[in-house]
């Protein structure tokens, strides 16, 4: 193996020496006419006609066949690499041809960005004949050098004479026209048929597309909508990053297209005009459309000074965290294995929220007390609360997806939309902290669920119940996904199920490693402390953290219908810990003993009944407060500006006054990063003064409940969750257009705001 | 319980964005390392401070590198810049097995057998470097300025083939840089477009 690698390896080497020394010692490249020394590529050329006919255009064909897995490049050649060259000798009067490029390949290679073609394929050199061109014929010499690589580049090139006679020669001899010509005519790039422009900012380059045609548009979208690459490829170096994925918007309303990437190398003082070409992707063969235009630029002065090399730029923390926010990871921005990635990461940091820290700490408890004695069955243990993790996670994706397929409007977080798990959640959070604070040993209260902590059923119960740890902990632990997914789940929630599951299985591996390290190194479980009598002290604190999340739950239960479930919900938690206390009383009687068993049959029907009795209020819509205008105590005048979200109202206030500006902007109570942004940022008197002062129209949208219409709309924006944060600005006064909608971070600061308005 | 879901997902942010980021920028401190040279010679980024220092990816096997170094072009810019206030480090990121891999011994060999001059020669075939670098294209070259800050990132210059004619033509974006460190000016031209073949990571 390695010996024939390096038989191949010297191979090339001599020959790439033997080719240098030639090319640069010999002055006459002739030397080696229709001979090309080539070794990967073999090259023909095709012509599109018998003749040429003065005053038309005449297509040659240049066919390149490339040995299985080599590949030349396209006109701009990406991260490295270079494009073929042509060197034409052609008789006076005839200009040079121009070169046409099929649509490229997107080549990956190590991480690097390239664009050619493999295999095979065919470029074209366009001649405008001239009118008054009279020759017999045309007769060219052309030379060709091109870069054929691997794993690695060859300079390879050779020189053909062609021959086109003109139309009125005598040559009967029968033209078959080459059926690659037309093959690959077909991947030629066509005009974009929209508006088009480029927009340099400090860290970013916009492009921003409007088919002309409602069909362009669909195409388009339902492209990228099934998962195909759309990318823009540009012609020249330092435009975009192009090894980063694009975050791509896609309005229905507007039909606007925007692609964001990071900014390339280019000075931002030597940003003129762009051309590139928009590619897409699609198992029918990709398209491309040429995109070309002046870059209107509006950076502020960190990229004047950035480009600067000699001043020392220290972004302040605002300006880190506009970079962090512009260059985030978006939904369809990353790739698989990122998204992995980071739901392992969300899954890690799961551990310490609230409601799964507590959870957590007793299994550890239960390690500490040397419940799970030998190293196997500390381990075997570890992997079957993985289990229960992993499993509950991909349960829960599974059921979302299925419902997503069978055309409900949901996302992830839905099941806090659903009154009834909620009222489930909350007792059981309450339950879980009754018990911690030593109301009820828990394993009365959950058999096998926590048995760690119990003495009796651990040997016998140890997997189940170690098990059933992890189905409660990714049950506690869901509420807290969805503000820290967004990307992963955003992106899982596009994906073919297969991959939109593992997304899931790798939150839960997340979640549920940090344990079974623990459970599977003895030297990590020696370092923890010895037991004694501060367990004790400690469990009872781990009960505060459940009541915590049980109220939290409790109030996005009772504010999905204005707070009327309030005392039924009182009264079931009123229920419950009667319970709990009546399981934890030991009757010596046998009177008491039935008594018991009957007063326990009731309460627990009473707990089932409780949320059916209860109905929904009739107009749930009705009963929309805007909680906005209210906290926010200004004016009456400005709060005139607020409206409550739907995609018709919006799409009517994008066209009646295109000069006023519109901040939309979608909620939900039980999402803690909206609630953040609304304490810090939205509901500041700063930032109502701020929208006052600009005369913005506020729409609020809030998913605390299912809500079809912005499930749409966030879907649109490729959002699978809130907060989303849009802001349209005022339409330009010279084409009477607004710009693309701007997508604000997920985690807002006012300067975000305030930078709207400069 | 706010600011703590608040710290959490600053974590979470700058995680994402420490690893879209990882790349040499212009007016940054260039990223740190610390490798033996092909002559056991320890070689230390942070003390090279106060000189200039100039990372030079190269792979003798790839068309455009045989071309600055078959010409004397790489050898006469090493010796025009050559002085005691810069250090020239060739660096090969090829890994095992890839083109342009080599042992200390075969590197210091090709590099006597070139002539060519300089400081030290690294081994990278880990890519760490590389990476921490971004380096895409051998050639690639990277100006790193005394303040330990990068100064230039880009092509060796304009002459962007694998062809030797019309090299002499050429503009030479490092001498240029390099000329305008050691006259304390701006450097004119901080970021071009690299070319060459990939890296073989």
């Amino acid at each position: 193996m390695l010996t024939s690698y390096m038989q191949h390896y010297t191979q090339h080497m001599s020959r790439l020496f033997t080719l240098t020394i030639l090319l640069i010692f010999s002055a006459a490249p002739y030397a080696f006419a229709q001979n090309a020394p080539s070794n990967h590529a073999r090259v023909e050329i095709l012509k599109s006609a018998p003749y040429f006919k003065a005053g038309e255009h005449y297509r040659l064909g240049i066919a390149f066949e490339m040995d299985p897995q080599w590949h030349i490049y396209w006109r701009y050649g990406g991260e490295s690499g270079l494009p073929p060259e042509f060197m034409f000798s052609r008789p006076d009067g005839l200009k040079k041809p121009v070169i046409e490029w099929p649509t490229a390949e997107y080549i990956n290679y190590e991480g690097m960005v390239n664009y050619g073609y493999h295999d095979e394929v065919v470029l074209f050199a366009d001649f405008a004949v001239p009118a008054d061109f009279d020759a017999q014929s045309i007769d060219l010499d052309l030379e060709i050098e091109w870069l054929i690589c691997k794993d690695i580049c060859v300079p390879e090139f050779g020189t053909y004479k062609v021959q086109i006679p003109a139309q009125d020669a005598t040559d009967a001899a029968p033209f078959v026209k080459d059926p690659r010509f037309a093959q690959y005519e077909a991947l030629l790039p066509q005009d974009f048929d929209g508006a088009v422009s480029f927009a340099a900012s400090d860290f970013n380059f916009d492009i921003a597309l409007t088919p002309n045609s409602p069909e362009l548009y669909k195409n388009i979208k339902s492209a990228y909508d099934a998962g195909n690459r759309v990318y823009f490829a540009p012609h020249e170096w330092g435009l975009t990053q192009i090894s980063s994925e694009a975050l791509i918007i896609m309005d229905d309303g507007t039909q606007h297209i925007t692609l964001r990437y990071p900014r390339g190398g280019k000075a931002y003082d030597t940003l003129q005009n762009a051309q590139g070409s928009l590619v897409i992707e699609s198992a029918q063969g990709n398209k491309s459309f040429i995109l070309s235009g002046a870059i209107e630029k509006t950076a502020s002065p960190i990229a004047a000074a950035q480009n600067n090399a000699s001043a020392e730029v220290i972004p302040d923390t605002e300006n880190v965290m506009q970079l962090i926010e512009e260059q985030a990871p978006t939904p369809r921005g990353i790739s698989l294995g990122k998204a992995l990635f980071l739901a392992f990461i969300g899954g890690l940091i799961l551990n310490l929220m609230p409601c799964v820290f507590p959870i957590l700490s007793l299994k550890a408890l239960s390690l500490i007390k040397g419940a799970e004695k030998t190293t196997q069955s500390a381990l075997l243990g570890g992997l079957s609360y993985s289990a229960g993790v992993i499993l509950s996670f991909v349960g829960i994706a599974a059921v979302m997806i299925a419902l997503q397929r069978s055309g409900a409007e949901i996302g992830w977080g839905f099941q806090l939309q659903d009154k009834n798990v909620l009222y489930v959640l909350t007792l059981l959070m309450f339950a879980i902290g009754l018990s911690l604070c030593g109301a009820l040993k828990l394993e009365k209260l959950i058999p096998s669920g926590l048995s760690g902590i119990g003495q009796k059923h651990a040997a016998r119960d140890g997997l189940s119940g170690s098990f059933f740890t992890g189905l409660l902990a990714t049950i506690v632990a869901a509420p807290c996904t969805a503000p820290f997914m967004a990307g992963a789940i955003g992106f899982a929630a596009t994906q073919p199920p297969l991959q939109s599951l593992s997304v899931f299985a790798m939150l839960g591996v997340g979640l549920a490693f940090p344990y079974l390290l623990l459970t599977a190194a003895p030297p990590l479980r020696k370092a923890l402390p010895r037991p004694g009598a501060w367990m004790e002290g400690f469990r009872q604190f781990l009960a505060f953290p459940m009541f915590a999340t049980a109220i939290w739950l409790g109030l996005i239960l009772v504010r999905q219908d204005d707070y009327v479930f309030l005392t039924p919900l009182l009264c079931a938690l009123l229920t419950l810990s009667f319970v709990v206390w009546l399981f934890a009383r030991q009757p010596k009687h046998s009177i008491t003993t039935i008594l018991r068993g009957i007063l326990l049959i009731l309460s627990a029907l009473l707990l089932v009944v409780i949320p059916l009795l209860y109905q929904p209020s009739p107009m749930p819509e009705a009963v929309s407060v805007d909680s906005h205008a209210a906290m926010g105590g200004q004016s009456g005048e400005s709060a005139n500006l607020h409206f409550k979200f739907s995609q018709a109202d919006l799409a009517t206030a994008l066209d009646a006054d295109k000069t006023q500006p519109i901040f939309v902007y979608l909620t939900a109570d039980w999402c803690i990063t909206c609630k953040v942004n609304e304490r810090r940022v939205l509901a500041t008197d700063k930032a109502e003064a701020l929208f006052a002062a600009n005369n913005v129209k506020i729409f609020k949208g809030d998913w605390t409940k299912q809500n079809a219409d912005i499930t749409q709309y966030l879907t649109s924006f490729n959002r699978n969750g809130v907060p989303l944060y849009i802001y349209y600005g005022p339409a330009s006064t010279q084409n009477e257009m607004r710009p693309a909608p701007a997508l604000l971070p997920q985690l807002l600061s006012f300067g975000d705001l305030e930078e709207l308005f400069n | 319980m706010r600011k703590y879901a608040l710290t959490l997902l600053l974590c979470f942010g700058l995680f994402g964005a420490q690893d879209a980021n990882a790349e040499a920028k212009i007016g940054e401190a260039a990223p740190a390392f610390e490798a033996t040279d092909t002559h056991g010679m320890q070689v230390k980024l942070s003390e090279l401070a106060g000189k200039i220092v100039v990372l030079e990816w190269t792979n003798h096997g790839c068309p455009f590198v045989v071309k600055h170094y078959e010409s004397g072009n790489m050898q006469k810019v090493q010796k025009n810049l050559a002085g005691d206030d810069l250090v020239w480090i060739s660096v090969v990121s090829s890994a095992e097995g890839k083109q342009g891999y080599v042992s200390a011994e075969e590197a210091n060999k090709i590099t006597a057998e070139s002539n060519a001059a300089p400081t030290h020669k690294i081994l990278d075939p880990s890519g760490e470097i590389g990476h921490a670098y971004g380096a895409m294209t051998t050639p690639h070259m990277y100006i790193i300025d005394k303040k330990g800050t990068l100064a230039y990132k880009g092509a060796i210059d304009d002459h962007d083939t694998w062809r030797a004619k019309g090299l002499d033509e050429a503009t030479n974006y490092v001498v240029q840089a390099v000329e305008e460190l050691r006259a304390e000016k701006t450097v004119s031209m901080s970021e071009t477009k690299p070319y060459g073949c990939g890296v073989k990571y």
